[in-house]
């Protein structure tokens, strides 16, 4: 199967629709259309041209293997982090039972100190990873 | 998106693995095609292709349809290429542009196709700008969804795009 | 949770089980969400219900709407 899906949505979706010279020129203006642009928009043609061969998708079960193989990765390291939560967690949860126990006033001070240290960490790294939606 | 690649992508998010090969078999070209430029490496493109193949496995569930499959694809190869560029210092970058700009020239050579010194501008423009320039002017993204493939806000994404058409203009002035 | 060293040995052993499935549950899905599962995860263990109610309101919560958002703007594309 030769299907090559070029443009992004293969050109399906109103808003994802690649249609280049229309909307350059729309919203460029006379001023920065200049000779950049087609001249960029034809070199990158010609560059798609030469690498046909290469960005042939491989056989469909090269790619599954590949995604067998991925996924077995995937599913041993999602193993190993899931035993390692389960071990570190044991020992934090007997630290705070103890510490509940024997010194209430270190466990509350802990217990406040996490949500606090929590957004700061979330403050210092904004973007996809913080706490709670930064975007 | 058609009935049949949203009928696969379901099989896909359901666990069956021949329907996800074959999504990925159909836009490979696409990827690669847009890693190729976006990173104007091949062996690159090829690499952060493999990678974003793998990394769209992992996290199929989470692709909703909120936008097309491929720009998914395109949004997770352009996050995996920026964390590599990160990894990276100056000096290697340097030396990895001269030598993916040698192999893009031997392959022109080789299949007789005429060189453009617009590659050569294009790859001296820095990669996020270049990222941002490619997106809105040859793929014809808006900048809204610009900024969303790059997690940045809208504003970065049109001066991004803008200040490499600038930066693409005085490389090929140098050219002359 | 009250500071009571009389609790009964049964009661401690519910408090542990309610935070193993606390912490557990939120490991599981915030790293299904990619979202600093160890964090959620580690707290979920030492206390409740706080973590789940922080997870809910800061995590489930606003990724809920943004969806509900994105559906929305979906639809809007498609009638025009």
């Amino acid at each position: 199967m030769t299907n090559d899906m070029t443009g992004p949505d293969n050109g399906r979706k109103p808003g994802d629709a690649p249609d280049k010279e229309g909307r350059l020129k729309a919203e460029e203006g006379p001023v920065s259309a200049e000779i950049a642009l087609p001249e960029l928009l034809a070199g990158l043609e010609r560059l798609d041209r030469a690498y046909d061969d290469e960005a042939g998708p491989p056989p469909l079960g090269m790619l599954q293997a590949r995604l067998i193989a991925a996924s077995e990765r995937h599913r041993r390291r999602a193993l190993r982090e899931w035993l390692l939560f389960w071990l570190v967690s044991l020992f934090i949860l007997g630290f705070s039972l103890l510490a509940i126990t024997s010194a209430p006033p270190v466990y509350w001070t802990v217990q406040g100190l996490v949500p606090i240290a929590g957004i700061i960490a979330a403050a210092m790294r904004p973007g996809r990873k913080g706490r709670g939606e930064r975007r | 998106m058609s009935d049949e690649e949203l009928g696969m992508i379901r099989q896909a998010q359901h666990g069956d693995r021949l329907a996800l090969a074959q999504l990925f078999q159909n836009h490979y070209s696409f990827l690669y095609k847009y890693l190729l430029k976006a990173t104007m490496d091949p062996q690159l493109a090829e690499d952060v292709t493999q990678d974003t193949i793998v990394r769209c496995m992992e996290k199929m569930t989470s692709y909703n349809g909120s936008s097309s499959f491929s720009s998914w694809m395109i949004t997770i190869a352009t996050r995996l290429y920026i964390d590599r560029l990160r990894r990276r210092s100056r000096e290697e970058e340097w030396i990895r542009r001269e030598q993916g700009m040698r192999s893009i020239r031997w392959q022109f050579e080789t299949k007789g196709e005429e060189w453009s010194d617009v590659l050569d501008a294009l790859s001296r423009v820095s990669s996020p700008q270049r990222i941002a320039l490619l997106l809105k002017h040859y793929y014809g993204y808006s900048y809204g969804e610009i900024g969303k493939i790059l997690g940045i806000p809208e504003g970065t994404a049109k001066s991004r795009a803008a200040y490499g058409l600038k930066q693409l203009r005085e490389e090929m002035k140098m050219d002359d | 949770m009250k500071e009571q060293s009389s609790m009964p040995l049964w009661a401690w052993a519910v408090l542990a089980a309610v935070l193993m499935t606390q912490g557990a549950l939120l490991f599981r899905d915030a790293r299904a969400r990619g979202r600093w599962h160890w964090f959620w995860g580690l707290w979920g263990m030492t206390t409740f219900p706080l973590p789940t109610v922080l997870y809910l309101l800061l995590v489930v919560f606003p990724e809920h709407r943004r969806k509900r958002k994105e559906i929305a703007e979906k639809d809007e594309k498609i009638r025009k």
